[in-house]
């Protein structure tokens, strides 16, 4: 009996409620899946959007911009700034509190040495139309550590000007002694210095990287970083992407579309879906040197035959009548509601008006086969796609059936991403399937603008040429008040539109899901990874 | 022996120099250098590739390849172009890895069940295996890979790579691998140790009452090993191109997800290395599995 009372002693003391020494806090991790590995973390030579959204939040960032029917700025590295009365200088002040996460401080002098190094014809020149806008020299002039001052040609929109002088900078103690066709190669691609509150870290090819709180970070403390970690996962597979979101693997996935919405629902009721803006414009471009497609009637009698209506319901809709979308009435996208506050009326779905443009050019059905046809020949057009794009597929294989019904063959011509586009610039398709991606400041120059003679366009997908389209877009670039530049670029809107280039589908936005105990998630238009900072997790503890 | 090695190297260094050549042309139609675009849709040459003659004459392009077999070229990837043999030696080795312990899993599995098999042929155990092995064989790589992700996902096992590398993340793409191999390999090795076993030296020694394992490792296996090294021979290639497929569900560097993204990204240099590099694999495969193949039997050797 004793010895059985001394084991009830040692367990009750064993298992008593004493106070034991509690659980270390869980880390706070958010995990994303990126769909394909980085390329660099050095902003002068990256080409992926994805990694200047990465960038973004290890630096501070000279202005803070905001977006609300257009983009505005707000204070950041730049403390304050002023323009000249007819707006083609500006000063700006520095912060002089910032430091770079090796020790120096962020000085204008950094400003300064980046923007000449963007001008250095070694580095091959893909900044030359943004750095055209500054008067000869190519960047600031620094009047102390911490003053600016920018000599712009001509004034513009004032938050595209602030915009084209913040694109990045890079630190001058690291690169001034690098030759600048080495640059590519520095290990600064994979070993960035931070000025902003977090720090790249723990670079694994192929398999992801890091960012940690950045402990050396002096700016503002609401600006400090809240997680203990954002991990990125290469995860190039969608289905993976997707099952790995199911099993909790990773938190945040981007790219999705509509229909993966509902399937992921049904699996994890706790996941937030956020549409980012309407950044992307879905079209089909017509190659006007292809017979009939030369002819505006015709084109836009291939917009009346496709009903976009009913192929937006298919495939922008979710289950819960959700729209993720807006079809679109031209290329400047709804999100810039002053410009796009006139909207053009849709062309309606009507397959007769197609019948009858193709039969005012000479074709007709006259031998009963269901399909026109004009000196013998049936009129067959193919539509060029990139295979592995599977919405891209699907619109394919809509518009098929809907223009076989107005006695157009469509053939299917999908090919490897990276043949499509080289075949889009060189205008070998006929009907070519493209979505492109908008700037956050108006600027329909590359897509719309008649394009120089014997030069590649490659965003002017039709190699399209209007006079007054033309006009409008010097006008609207040329004022620097966005209320009254919204005139041109609602009237470009109309006069584009009519001419139906290309047949405009609808505006997507970037679909971003992220697991619901994040708070303070700030995804928009801007970027995914917008302020990640603020990013938290209520239930830690 | 000498003449005949000799002649079966030259027909393999044929074999590469018209994969190359034919790499060569698809690039050469389908692809370009990549640009970059600024602001205003203008075209700039990728900045590391200025000096690196990648938009330089055809001709010029063709003969550096023949003369360096790919080697001094240049990666079409931004930011740094990085050449190509350095993306090879980063890749490969995981692809070996992941290809070569397939191999460990697979290879014990098709050998042994191809031998039951075959010692029970006509059975109803012979005939449901078998069925099963093909069925299996038949299922697409990515469809079993799905398959193994979603069955193991209750039990918490890494469903893809992580940036820890942890050797249990080996576990999914390595089964799934070994089963696509497996199930392809277990007919032959039956049909192999079926035919061995009606050898009459076979049928003597079990005549002779010697032990069922001694006959099968003494007296069959060497026959039946031929046409499998064979088998296993011409399945190199597969080591070094890695599985497209299994190496992106499982998000596995290695040299499957290089080639696949280099194809998807017109990365033409990358692209036409890598095909020199399986095609030499091909080759190598053959040509040491019809050596292996002539030292078990010297008959192969044509006189």
């Amino acid at each position: 009996v004793s010895r059985l009372l001394s084991l009830a002693a040692l367990l009750s003391a064993c298992t008593g409620a004493e106070p034991t020494t509690p659980p270390p806090p869980r880390e706070k991790v958010l995990v994303i899946a990126a769909n394909a590995d980085m390329q660099s973390m050095n902003p002068l030579t990256t080409t992926l959007s994805d990694d200047r959204n990465v960038i973004a939040n290890l630096m501070m960032p000279i202005y803070q911009f905001r977006f609300d029917c257009g983009a505005t700025a707000e204070p950041g590295l730049a403390k304050q700034w002023s323009w000249s009365d007819d707006g083609r200088t500006l000063r700006v002040d520095l912060r002089d509190d910032i430091t770079w996460s090796d020790g120096p401080k962020v000085t204008a002098h950094d400003i300064a040495f980046t923007y000449q190094l963007m001008a250095n014809p070694a580095l091959g020149g893909g900044f030359a139309s943004i750095l055209r806008h500054f008067e000869p020299g190519a960047g600031p002039r620094v009047i102390d550590d911490h003053t600016l001052e920018w000599g712009f040609t001509s004034a513009y929109d004032h938050t595209a000007q602030l915009a084209h002088t913040s694109l990045f900078y890079l630190p001058k103690h690291i690169f001034e002694s690098v030759p600048p066709e080495a640059i590519a190669a520095h290990s600064y691609a994979t070993n960035p210095l931070s000025t902003g509150p977090w720090v790249f870290t723990d670079r694994s090819p192929g398999a992801g990287w890091m960012l940690r709180p950045n402990k050396a970070f002096t700016g503002p403390e609401d600006m400090r970083a809240r997680l203990d970690r954002v991990e990125f996962r290469v995860l190039p597979d969608d289905n993976t992407r997707k099952l790995e979101l199911v099993s909790g693997g990773v938190d945040m996935v981007t790219g999705l579309t509509p229909a993966d919405v509902d399937a992921l629902r049904r699996q994890r009721p706790d996941l937030t879906f956020t549409a980012r803006g309407m950044r992307r414009l879905e079209q089909l471009a017509l190659n006007p040197t292809v017979e009939p497609l030369g002819d505006p009637e015709v084109r836009r009698g291939l917009a009346a035959a496709l009903d976009i209506d009913r192929m937006f319901n298919t495939m922008m809709r979710d289950s819960e009548g959700k729209e993720w979308g807006r079809r679109s009435v031209g290329p400047i996208s709804p999100e810039f509601c002053q410009a796009a506050q006139r909207p053009a009326t849709p062309i309606a779905t009507d397959p007769q008006r197609a019948r009858d443009a193709l039969a005012a050019q000479g074709w007709r059905d006259t031998d009963n086969d269901g399909y026109v046809d004009k000196n013998g020949q049936k009129l067959r057009l193919s539509l060029l796609y990139a295979s592995e794009h599977a919405p891209a597929k699907q619109i394919a294989e809509l518009s098929q059936v809907a223009l076989a019904a107005v006695g157009v063959e469509l053939v299917l011509d999908p090919a490897p991403k990276a043949v499509a586009m080289e075949r889009r610039k060189k205008l070998d398709y006929q009907i070519a399937y493209a979505a492109m991606d908008t700037a956050l400041f108006l600027d329909p120059s590359a897509a719309w603008r008649t394009p120089p003679p014997n030069s590649p366009a490659p965003m002017n997908l039709t190699r399209y040429s209007n006079v007054a389209v033309d006009a409008l877009i010097d006008a609207g670039m040329a004022e620097p008040d966005p209320q009254v530049a919204a005139a041109y670029w609602a009237e470009l809107q109309r006069i584009v539109y009519e001419d139906q280039p290309s047949i405009f589908l609808w505006w997507t936005s970037d679909l971003v899901v992220v697991a619901d105990r994040f708070s303070g998630t700030s995804i928009d238009l801007i970027s995914p990874l917008h302020n990640l900072h603020g990013w938290d997790i209520q239930d830690a503890q | 022996v000498t003449r005949w090695l000799l002649g079966r190297a030259a027909y393999a260094a044929l074999l590469v120099w018209l994969v190359a050549t034919l790499v060569f042309v698809l690039a050469e139609v389908a692809t370009s250098p990549p640009t970059t675009e600024d602001a205003e849709g203008q075209e700039h040459l990728l900045a590391c590739l200025l000096h690196t003659g990648a938009d330089g004459p055809t001709l010029t392009r063709y003969v550096d390849l023949l003369r360096t077999g790919g080697l001094g070229a240049h990666s079409w990837r931004p930011p740094d172009c990085r050449p190509v043999v350095d993306l090879l030696r980063a890749h490969l080795p995981p692809t070996l890895l992941l290809g070569g312990l397939s191999l460990l899993v697979a290879w014990p599995i098709a050998l042994g069940v191809g031998a039951w098999q075959a010692l029970r042929s006509g059975s109803r155990a012979d005939a449901v295996t078998t069925t099963a092995a093909v069925s299996l064989h038949a299922v697409p790589g990515f469809l079993v890979a799905l398959g193994l992700q979603l069955l193991v996902r209750p039990l918490g096992l890494p469903l893809t790579t992580t940036l820890h590398r942890a050797p249990i993340e080996l576990i999914l793409p390595v089964v799934s691998l070994a089963v696509v191999m497996a199930t392809g390999w277990i007919r032959p090795v039956r049909t192999a140790v079926v035919e061995a076993l009606a050898l009459p030296h076979v049928e003597a020694a079990r005549a002779r009452g010697l032990p069922e394992a001694h006959v099968l490792r003494r007296h069959v296996l060497p026959h039946a090993l031929r046409p499998i090294v064979v088998l296993i021979g011409l399945s190199a290639p597969r080591f070094v191109a890695g599985s497209v497929i299994i190496e992106k569900i499982f998000a596995w560097p290695g040299m499957g997800r290089l080639l696949a993204e280099s194809a998807a990204n017109g990365d033409a240099p990358t692209l036409i290395m890598g095909a020199v590099l399986v095609a030499a694999c091909v080759a190598a495969g053959d040509l040491l599995a019809t050596a292996a193949a002539a030292a078990l039997d010297p008959r192969e050797v044509p006189a």
